[in-house]
């Protein structure tokens, strides 16, 4: 693919971009060559590589090759050149190019001779300058004009050799070609002793070598300076008048730099390093801008007319400014007195040993030219220093705060206890003291209640089967609660308990949980106490321990409960007493009676027994948070339990059927007005909660439809 | 642990002919398959019961590297252990229906569990109050209805029973009779079928409880 | 009271009175009092579950067959002593797996009683339950009582099988890349919904009232405690 390198970082570039992708210089001038002919200072620029012009001659390039045309008089002959992209550009640019293009080109616009300066003129070779003469060219062979470079002193008017303040420099506009008059078959190409003519290729000379290549710098010196030269005269150009640079002998000019080719860049300045004043060279001459340093050199410069007109309107304003300044400041602004007649708008003048010389890029050699940098960079490696990290304070305190952040994040972090109580521990102990306040006041004060009366379908059916229960029958208690509710299964089953204990029944205790068996003894000897029964182990009850498993010991214990608990909680033989000799399933008991607040267990123990007893001995007394679970099996048809009790109500309603004052009863009472204050506590604090829920809600959709 | 031996084949084949066994027995009265259903669920009980004591020992084992390890926490790991020792002896030495035995059970457990059932009471209460603002649905409010109901139902209001809240025939015993059967019915029936699934599908080792 | 005198039985009720105290603070937050009460707690419950284990299980059907008769006791003991020492193997992480043909067993043997028991047991009868209350010669109902016994039934078996319906979650992917149920069913689980938190509310209300029992029986333990005190000074 065709690409296009970019003069600036020589990186490749597609050829359709104007502008370097990469450092943003321009790829592509802003104007473009007039048709038929092109400057020889515009081919210097353009990188393309062209043949040789002629199998003897060497690869020149093409402004040299234009120079020669313009010595010879002949039309240079134009190597085949690639062809460019015509620059569209824009009606000013256009104007401007074309001013370039004049400035630049060897043909004279038509019908513009009175407005081309002299300098200009005199570069396109309009005014025919004297040839220069340089030592070598008298002597020379061809007698043609030397080189600028070669030339000592040549290229210089009059008007150069005017005297200048030492420190002053003055550099004249281009006069004329800069090549005009330099002798490329000369041997003063060639630092050697070898003359050109003898060697009429220069095998390795590059037309992309910058025509100082090689060259030694030197300076203009004032002896060396040709009283001859011409140079375009300005109004306001000021030449510096120099003296005329001795001529050195033959051959011995090479070895001699002029002055002004040694304030070139690389070179050391030092005092008395310059010799005398130094002169640009002629070709530089009237074709940079006039660097006016005096008002001499401005008022002897050429400035095109519309500058003029811009300063004959604002020198009125500026003598204006002027006279209001006061003396110190006059006399600050002011120059000496050689500086007096320097008009205010005079340029700076800058000495001519203090203005490098461009030693690289496309403007190599040219004195006064602007830096480039920072747009260009200069080609050198970056300093150590740049490999190290550079990190500020502050740079390095974020750092180690992020570090740190880091670290802490994987580090698990002590929850703080709060000193200040939590908004809920406060609402549920002060639930905590409203209950209990309320249980003191049940318990205190006299009842507010009448005990339930009307009997239930549960209690009914327990009833029933605890009468017809013969005396001092088998009786099988599995008693599978904890401790947290042997206060409610005790209220729930001691009336009932109470009623066979009157019938003298014998209890069998099994539980299927380790604290059951703890339970079960204690249930019946409080509600024994309690009733002013004599129950006492072993005589009135046995109790089989605990049977572990879940439900494959419930099944076991219902297909062979003597063999799966043959003894009793402390290893006594337990069906070989004569109260239990005859049992040896579940259907030998009159009563099968469970207990439990567990609803799983519950239902584990009916499927475990369904089929083992007849319906009509299973009773189920269970808390209330058991008895939905139960009321499906109890409603069924038929039925799978006989009666279920369900919690201190139906144990109440017992007690009040049986007309025996028991443990339910002794709790009824207080057991209301906790009951009737805890309704109070959730229905007021649900209200409030719904209501701060529900105005939430609402501000929260007023506050998105605010948005 | 259940994980690691229902991988083998081995112990798959033992689970699935132990609980075809036990389970054509619900179903088959058969004299030899009735013995040996007796025996495989004798034998259960006493693994069940085995088991247990490997429980405790376990428990024991953990608090005693923990009162080794852990200086901080020895405090409670003694008192673990202090607790341990007394019921073993008690129950051991003088049994469970000894005076001494009781009186643990009735001034050390029972009022122990028993205090802590009623800081769930609280804690549910007040979760209940704020159930609303959590959860504001008609299944919420539903629920929330239901519950003060049966309280209201469950106790006379200052000693009057109103008609239509109290008594088996009142609307409220009717509507809990037929609606809250009619769910727990639901409930039940699916708990069954869900047990009955997995229990299959567990006994062929089509499904493993602790999968990979 | 447990002891003749009453003494002991006054220091014990100072004693739960403090334990209950101890307990009630747990509302104001945790600490190391509270602590220190649920490990002995749990350590004297440790201790109760293995001596009751012992007692009731593991010295019957073990050890008391070789006494009664040490060598048919061998054979009668074989199987399940063989059983319960390869169990022992659990306790071993490098041995555990000895321990998997015991586990096995156990596994085996209560899956099979759960399903038996839950066929057997619930499954059949609710169902039956379901669909008797329509069964009108086999209702034990009085003929007035059929009509509202064939509503219920009804209303019943309409809760039944939309609490069943909640439960269904088979769902077939839409156009529109998400799975969802059918229309009906989820009306229909919608309403089961409403079944759902009735019986819920219900259980959780008992469960209330267990509570607040519990919480009268400590407060009179206490009142009592504090009263008996008071009438001895």
């Amino acid at each position: 693919m065709e690409t296009q390198r970019c003069p600036m970082c020589g990186r490749p570039n597609p050829p359709e971009l104007e502008v370097c992708q990469y450092c943003q210089a321009r790829l592509k001038p802003l104007w473009t060559e007039p048709s038929g002919g092109s400057s020889a200072a515009i081919e210097a620029g353009i990188m393309k590589s062209k043949p040789a012009l002629e199998p003897e001659e060497p690869l020149l390039p093409d402004w040299l090759i234009a120079s020669r045309g313009e010595r010879t008089g002949e039309e240079p002959a134009q190597p085949e050149e690639q062809e460019e992209e015509a620059f569209l550009l824009p009606q000013e640019e256009v104007e401007i190019d074309n001013f370039l293009g004049e400035l630049f080109s060897d043909k004279l616009p038509e019908g513009k001779d009175e407005d081309v300066p002299e300098w200009l003129q005199a570069l396109r070779g309009e005014k025919t300058a004297e040839p220069q003469r340089s030592p070598l060219s008298e002597s020379g062979e061809q007698g043609e004009p030397l080189p600028f470079w070669l030339g000592l002193g040549t290229g210089e008017t009059e008007e150069a050799h005017a005297e200048s303040a030492p420190a002053e420099e003055k550099v004249s506009p281009f006069t004329e070609s800069p090549f005009e008059g330099i002798d490329f078959d000369s041997d003063l190409l060639f630092l050697g002793d070898e003359k050109p003519a003898e060697k009429e290729a220069q095998a390795d000379f590059q037309p992309s070598i910058s025509p100082f290549e090689g060259v030694e710098p030197f300076l203009l010196e004032e002896d060396q300076i040709l009283p001859e030269s011409p140079l375009p005269i300005e109004e306001k150009t000021a030449l510096p008048a120099e003296k005329p640079a001795p001529l050195p002998g033959e051959g011995d000019w090479m070895r001699k730099t002029p002055p002004w080719l040694e304030a070139l860049p690389g070179m050391e300045w030092g005092e008395g390093e310059t010799q005398g004043k130094e002169i640009p060279p002629e070709f530089l001459q009237g074709v940079v801008p006039p660097f006016v340093e005096t008002d001499e050199a401005l008022s002897e410069a050429e400035f095109p007319e519309w500058l003029s007109q811009v300063e004959s309107s604002i020198e009125p304003e500026l003598e204006a400014v002027i006279g209001t300044l006061t003396p110190p400041t006059i006399e600050t602004l002011s120059e000496p007195e050689e500086a007096e007649s320097i008009p205010k708008e005079a340029a700076e003048i800058v000495p001519q040993e203090a203005v490098p010389i461009e030693v690289g890029g496309p403007l190599h050699g040219l004195r006064g030219v602007l830096p480039a940098e920072p747009l260009v960079a200069e080609q050198k490696k970056p300093s150590k220093a740049l490999s190290e990290l550079l990190v500020t304070d502050k740079q390095r305190a974020q750092a180690e705060l992020f570090l740190r952040l880091i670290e802490e994040e994987g580090k698990p972090k002590p929850i703080l206890a709060s000193k200040r109580a939590k908004p809920h521990t406060l609402w549920r102990a002060l639930i905590f003291v409203v209950l209990a306040a309320a249980a003191i006041i049940g318990y205190l004060l006299p009842p507010i209640s009448a005990a339930p009366q009307e009997l239930s379908v549960g209690v009914f059916d327990a009833m029933q089967a605890v009468t017809q229960l013969p005396a001092q029958a088998p009786v099988l208690l599995i008693v599978d609660i904890e401790g947290r509710d042997f206060a409610e299964m005790q209220a729930t089953t001691a009336a009932m308990l109470d009623q066979m204990m009157i019938k003298g029944a014998f209890f069998v205790l099994v539980s299927a949980n380790q604290n059951g068996a703890l339970q079960a003894d204690r249930l019946l000897r409080e509600v024994s106490r309690l009733n002013g029964h004599n129950y006492q182990p072993s005589v009135g009850w046995v109790n089989l321990g605990y049977l572990p498993g879940g439900v494959a010991g419930m099944q076991a214990f219902a297909q062979s409960l003597t063999e799966v608990m043959p003894t009793t909680i402390d290893g006594e033989a337990a069906w070989q007493s004569d109260r239990l000799k005859n049992i040896r399933t579940l259907a030998d008991f009159n009563l099968v009676m469970l207990i439990t607040e567990d609803s799983t267990r519950a239902r584990q123990w009916l499927e475990q027994l369904k089929g083992r007893v007849p319906v009509s001995r299973l009773v189920f007394a269970v808390s209330a948070q058991v008895e939905p679970i139960l009321r499906p099996y109890y409603e069924a048809n038929p039925r799978q339990v006989q009666s279920v009790l369900a919690g201190i109500r139906d144990g109440a309603i017992y007690e009040t059927q049986a007309a025996r004052r028991g443990w339910a009863m002794q709790l009824w009472d207080a057991y209301t007005v906790v009951v009737m204050t805890g309704i109070t506590l959730i229905f007021i604090g649900s209200l409030v909660y719904a209501l701060l829920a529900l105005l939430g809600r609402r501000k929260a959709q007023a506050e998105r439809e605010g948005q | 642990m259940m994980h690691s031996f229902l991988r083998s084949p081995f112990s798959s084949l033992i689970t699935l002919l132990t609980g075809l066994v036990v389970l054509l027995g619900y179903f088959l009265d058969i004299e030899p398959l009735r013995e040996l259903r007796f025996r495989f669920l004798q034998w259960a009980v006493l693994l069940a019961a085995v088991s247990l004591m490997l429980g405790v020992l376990n428990l024991l084992r953990v608090h005693w590297s923990r009162l080794r390890e852990s200086p901080s926490k020895a405090l409670y790991s003694l008192t673990f252990f202090g607790g341990f020792g007394l019921a073993v002896l008690m129950a051991g030495l003088v049994g469970i229906q000894h005076i001494l035995t009781r009186a643990v059970v009735d001034y050390v457990i029972v009022p122990i569990e028993a205090s802590l059932f009623v800081v769930i009471l609280v804690t549910l209460i007040y979760a209940l109050t704020r159930l609303l603002q959590y959860r504001f649905s008609i299944f919420s409010l539903v629920f929330l209805l239901t519950v003060l109901f049966s309280l209201l139902a469950s106790v006379p209001l200052w000693g009057v029973e109103i008609p239509f809240l109290h008594g088996e025939e009142s609307i409220f015993a009717i509507g809990q009779r037929v609606l809250g059967t009619a769910g727990v019915r639901g409930l039940l029936i699916g708990v069954a079928l869900g047990s009955v699934v997995t229990g299959i599908r567990v006994l062929f080792g089509l499904d493993r409880p602790y999968g990979e | 009271m447990n002891f003749e005198q009453p003494f002991f039985d006054l220091l014990g009720s100072a004693l739960g009175l403090l334990l209950t105290l101890l307990v009630f603070s747990y509302l104001l937050g945790d600490h190391f009092l509270v602590r220190l009460i649920f490990y002995g707690y749990i350590g004297l419950m440790a201790g109760f579950s293995v001596v009751i284990a012992f007692n009731s299980v593991i010295y019957p059907q073990l050890v008391q067959p070789l006494i009664d008769n040490p060598i048919t006791g061998w054979i009668q003991i074989a199987a399940p002593l063989f059983l319960c020492g390869l169990l022992l193997f659990k306790l071993s992480s490098r041995f555990s797996r000895l321990g998997n043909l015991s586990l096995a067993f156990l596994v085996g043997v209560g899956l099979a009683a759960l399903i038996g028991g839950a066929i057997q047991g619930t499954l059949m009868p609710q169902l039956s339950a379901v669909i008797s209350p329509f069964d009108l010669e086999r209702s034990a109902m009085v003929a007035e009582g059929r009509l509202s016994g064939v509503v219920q039934g009804f209303l019943i078996l309409f809760g039944t099988v939309t609490t069943l319906t909640y439960f269904h979650f088979g769902a077939r992917p839409r156009a529109s890349g998400l799975a969802r149920r059918l229309e009906w069913i989820e009306t229909l689980s919608w309403i089961g919904q409403i079944f759902i938190a009735i019986a819920l509310g219900l259980i959780f209300a008992g469960l209330l009232k267990a509570g607040f029992v519990a919480l009268v029986e400590r407060i009179q333990t206490l009142v009592n405690f504090v009263i008996t005190l008071l009438g001895g000074f």
